[in-house]
């Protein structure tokens, strides 16, 4: 507590620097009080451009860190972390847990960058008798900054720099004590305090200022702020809505995000999702160009911890919980406990009965700060035996004869589904968006078929009328009316003008209608399609 | 003279609360006796303890304001006694040996009373046998995420059963999260001969023999797969393995959750002493796979797992596996004699982990409905069978359950074996220690390893792989870091008869 007073005397406006304005106005401006009040200026500054920083320009940094670690309030949890990636990591995690609320982790790591500066100030006052007037002792902070907005680094170096620094400042209080400048320097209000020119404060001011200037300048080009850093952004905001369960705002986002251009399989693959949501899947899937074809549906098992994340939004959607298990499961084993993965298995587990396993996961979300409410909503639905919003269509599924998922081709895997559960909307439409993707014809009809059949479905969605062109041209005639289905004249017109378009042979004449339409996928984007990604081989754990 | 006083104060103080302390802790005289017992969660009623094992913590799983333990040899005064307004009990562990040392071979009871509504309930005292027969002292295990086909962290570590420490062995943060699997002993011992596999960029198979460690290639050159599923011969010389490949597939429905299956395997045995491995065909060829190899005592028998050869028309839920052996002579790497020794296939049932016990004359293994994995399949059981007496097989009904029960291993006195069972939740294998009779075959009740803490198997959220049982710690974790990072893998040849 001492130290700490000592600390607030040496620089009276420290902590208090939101209050600048009315202290000037209160104080006499001699030396000390001037240097004083101008750490405290360039203090705020920092703080508040940090703090608009993070809040602003990388809020999906701190959102991200969020989601991906957990601080757990619990011995075994210290120990475990502190054993296995040293004892900073538990105290980053602490930190991290804070940005549950934007504002709130904004706060706390600008909180922390500041009082770096303030204890390096001190620290140079304490050592040298001199103020640090060229104000060098902002670019620690500011690359501490920098330190923590990537996505690719765990956010331990600020912490550190905070232990070690509050150490350091420690240390230097016990040495300063006994340096010989020391007792001239520590009189504070000295009859005759030396004159220092305004603009040596204006200048050190505007030194700080471009050293944090030249900080995020130096990150932002590192980063390609322009692509990049707007790519995450808008992914992690995909990823939020998602969570929320906002199928409007994931629609909107992936929209915009795919609209501009960039190739992006999360955003692709949760539009899907959003599309069928809302209903809408068969008529605005391919309103933007479907560039991952089959994969526009779902995340095959590549074994890749970054996808293990997102694989279990259209298993739980579709009501396959033992894949979406799995996938929660991978998640789990690949990134850690994460509240959401952990709140996923939990949901899932009720849902299956497995109600000791739902409580171990329970238990974790119970030791957080900003999880507890979750967790006591998951004892609730452990209590009524079931989580709203969440349906088991396979419970009465028996083990034998088993059947394996399909990690390479969701149509099989929506297929088994609907054999199981025929009222599965769903499955259903993401088999026949499976059969469409991929161009197989037969398949698609044979589906056409047993799932939509004329009788029942006098008119059928604008793309499977476009597939049925198709196979009209594929079959001929006589086997496409027998099959009883009728193509509306609207469709015809279209497709003759699609013809026109396509024997003039030049791709950029085609009118937005066109590339709409199912035939502009066949013959130019599923051509480029890569379906060659790579399985990678399972590996053995005994 | 002041600080003399001040001292002299506090000492009274704090004698004082002892002494209150003592006061609150005085056996208790029911006012009224319940005819129903509590549950404990784990449940340890009625089981039998090693005379060295360290104290069960539990939860009293009924609900008062205030629960009294007490704790003592039949039909004398309690020797330890804990009141609590929790309904966990955690045994100091000092006092929980003193009390063993006295009971062993004798019974010991727990004796639960309830404060509701100022009055005690008294309820019937559970009792518990303690052996005079000790366990070994270290079990050794894989720590890891119950994943599927990822992995991140994951570590051997051996914990002193007579106390709660746990140290780590191996752990995959020092070499790269690399996977680390399949640790064995000689005759329970780690310090005669212990192996263990490194999979990834420095991967090869650990060899540890008093001290020395050295790293061979786990692919042996002109052998299909590499050396997977290991067993050491109790002599510490000889190391049979099973060469697998390996797949993983995934329920689409039901309990189950995966399915590990082989699409091919063979059996070889490898010569620590001149680096050199030995197989016949009648082990390694294309008709059948082979896993899962486990010596006899006296290191000339080999029981392994067999099922006809995979083939893309195989379906995995049909594939079975019987118990057969074969012989192995030492002197010339030869085998021979054949036998299958129970034909599981022919009851629609597979068999894995066959192991021998210390005297010979059992051989327990676990039973499921197909496949060889059996981790991942509620149905695994624990069965016996006697070699003495035709093969008669029985299921270990006094220790199985409604779910998994899979990997075990005997102690080296043949008195106790632990095994992985996920009964507990379904999902996180868990160590289950039982006592076993030799002469009968007989087990007693399972009991979960005793925690330091009533709600350690609740929380813990990684899984016990692997559990096996050493007389001894091992004691040079450094070298083998040293040999997964330092040393290059040794290419090791075969001969094929």
């Amino acid at each position: 507590m001492g130290l700490c007073c000592q600390l607030i005397h040496e620089n009276p406006l420290s902590f208090h620097f939101l209050l600048v304005p009315l202290y000037i106005l209160k104080t006499n401006h001699n030396h000390e009080t001037m240097k004083s009040y101008i750490n405290a200026i360039v203090g705020g500054i920092l703080f508040v451009a940090t703090f608009c920083g993070y809040l602003f320009v990388v809020p999906h940094i701190l959102y991200f860190h969020e989601q991906h670690y957990l601080f757990q309030f619990s011995t075994e949890y210290w120990q475990h972390s502190a054993h296995l990636h040293g004892f900073f990591y538990p105290l980053t995690t602490f930190v991290i847990q804070f940005s549950h609320i934007p504002a709130l982790g904004a706060a706390v790591w600008s909180l922390i960058l500041t009082a770096i500066y303030f204890m390096l100030q001190s620290i140079v006052f304490r050592l040298s008798g001199r103020h640090d007037w060229l104000q060098l002792t902002v670019l620690v902070p500011a690359y501490l900054f920098s330190c923590t907005i990537s996505l690719n680094t765990f956010p331990d170096t600020p912490v550190k720099a905070f232990i070690w620094t509050f150490a350091g400042w420690i240390a230097a209080m016990a040495i300063g004590r006994f340096l010989p400048w020391r007792k001239k320097d520590i009189q504070f209000h000295s009859p005759q305090p030396r004159k220092t020119p305004v603009w040596h404060h204006i200048l050190s001011i505007l030194l700080a200022i471009s050293f944090m200037l030249a900080g995020y300048r130096m990150w932002s080009q590192e980063n390609m702020t322009g692509t990049l850093v707007k790519t995450e952004r808008a992914m992690l905001e995909i990823d939020r809505h998602a969570k929320a369960g906002d199928w409007d705002k994931v629609l909107e986002t992936c929209d915009k995000l795919l609209a501009s251009g960039r190739k992006n399989h999360l955003a692709a693959y949760l539009r899907s999702i959003a599309l069928f949501k809302k209903g809408m899947l068969y008529d605005h899937i391919f309103d933007l160009p479907q560039h991952f074809g089959l994969r526009a549906l779902f995340f095959p098992w590549q074994g890749s911890k970054n996808q293990a994340e997102y694989g279990h939004y259209v298993f739980e959607e579709l009501g396959a919980i033992n894949s979406a298990h799995r996938w929660a499961f991978e998640a789990m084993v690949g990134w850690g406990e994460t509240a959401a993965t952990i709140r996923n298995l939990a949901r899932y587990n009720i849902a299956q009965g497995r109600m000791r396993v739902a409580a171990k996961f329970i238990n974790i979300l119970e030791h957080t700060m900003f999880y507890r409410d979750d967790a006591a909503e998951l004892r609730r639905n452990m209590q009524a035996g079931s989580v709203p919003s969440l349906r088991d269509a396979m419970a009465h599924v028996p083990s034998e004869p088993a059947r394996w998922d399909n990690v390479i081709n969701i149509g099989a895997d929506a297929k088994y589904v609907l054999n199981n559960d025929p009222d599965n909307e769903m499955a259903k439409q993401y088999l026949m968006m499976a059969m469409l993707l991929v161009n197989n014809s037969d398949a698609f009809i044979r589906n056409l078929l047993a799932y939509y059949p004329a009788d029942k479905y006098p008119t059928l969605p604008r793309i499977f009328e476009e597939a049925l062109i198709l196979y009209r041209i594929k079959a001929g005639h006589t086997v496409f009316s027998a099959m009883g289905y009728n193509i509306s004249p609207e469709t015809e017109q279209r497709f003759g003008r699609y013809m026109n378009e396509s024997q003039k042979g030049n791709k950029g004449t085609y009118t937005p209608e066109m590339k709409r339409s199912y035939w502009y996928y066949v013959q130019f984007i599923l051509p480029k399609v890569n379906h060659n990604f790579d399985r990678v081989q399972p590996q053995v754990q005994s | 003279m002041k600080l003399k006083k001040e001292i002299v104060r506090l000492s009274v103080i704090i004698a004082a609360l002892i002494a209150l302390r003592s006061c609150g802790t005085a056996p208790v005289t029911p006012d009224i006796n319940e005819t129903d017992s509590v549950g404990l969660w784990p449940d340890y009623a009625g089981v039998t303890f090693p005379s060295n094992i360290a104290a069960p913590s539990f939860r009293i799983q009924h609900d008062a304001q205030e629960y009294q333990t007490e704790i003592g040899r039949c039909g004398q005064a309690p020797d330890i006694i804990l009141r609590s307004e929790d309904s966990a009990v955690e045994i100091p562990l000092k006092k929980w040996r003193t009390l063993l040392e006295k009971a062993a071979g004798d019974s010991i009871y727990f004796r639960i009373l309830l404060r509701q509504d100022g009055k005690w309930h008294g309820t019937p005292d559970i009792v518990c046998h303690v052996s005079a027969e000790r366990i070994d002292p270290y079990l050794v295990y894989r720590l890891l995420y119950p994943g599927y086909e990822l992995w991140s962290e994951m570590g051997i570590y051996q914990r002193d059963l007579t106390s709660y420490r746990q140290t780590p062995v191996l752990e995959n943060k020092d070499f790269g999260d690399q996977c680390i699997n399949c640790h064995s002993f000689a005759q329970n011992d780690p310090t005669k001969a212990m192996m263990t596999h490194v999979r990834g960029k420095q991967g090869g198979t650990l060899i540890s023999k008093q001290g020395k460690v050295e790293k061979f290639n786990s692919r042996v050159t002109g052998f299909r797969h590499g050396a997977t599923y290991p067993q050491w011969n109790p002599d510490g010389r000889f190391l049979a393995f099973s060469a697998n490949e390996v797949i993983q597939v995934f329920h689409s429905a039901g309990a189950k959750k995966i399915e590990v299956s082989d699409v091919g395997s063979d059996l070889m045995v490898y010569d620590s002493e001149t680096y050199h491995a030995f197989s016949d065909r009648t082990i390694s060829g294309t008709h059948y796979m082979e896993t899962y190899p486990t010596w006899t005592p006296d290191g000339n028998r080999i029981y392994f797992c067999r099922t006809p050869a995979y083939d893309e028309t195989t379906p995995f839920d049909s594939m079975r596996y019987d118990l057969c052996r074969i012989d192995f002579d030492r002197t010339s790497g030869r085998f021979s004699n054949l036998k299958t020794v129970y034909e599981a296939s022919a009851d629609t049932m597979t068999v894995t982990f066959p192991r021998v016990s210390p005297d010979g004359r059992w051989l327990m293994f676990t039973r499921a409905r197909y496949g060889n994995f059996t981790i991942w399949h509620p149905e695994a059981q624990l069965c016996l069978m006697d070699l003495h007496n035709g093969n008669a097989i029985r299921e270990l009904d006094e220790v199985n359950s409604n779910d998994i029960e899979s990997y075990h291993s005997f102690s080296s006195n043949g008195r106790w074996f632990v095994f992985s069972s996920k009964r507990m939740d379904g999902l996180y294998a868990r160590p289950f220690i039982a006592s076993f009779d030799p002469a009968t075959g007989q087990c007693g009740k399972p009991f979960p390893i005793p925690q330091p803490n009533a709600d350690y198997y609740d929380m813990f959220t990684r899984t016990f792989n692997i559990p096996e049982l050493a007389v001894s710690p091992i004691d040079n974790p450094e070298s083998l870091l040293e040999g997964i990072t330092q040393q290059q893998a040794v290419p090791v040849n075969i001969t094929i008869n």
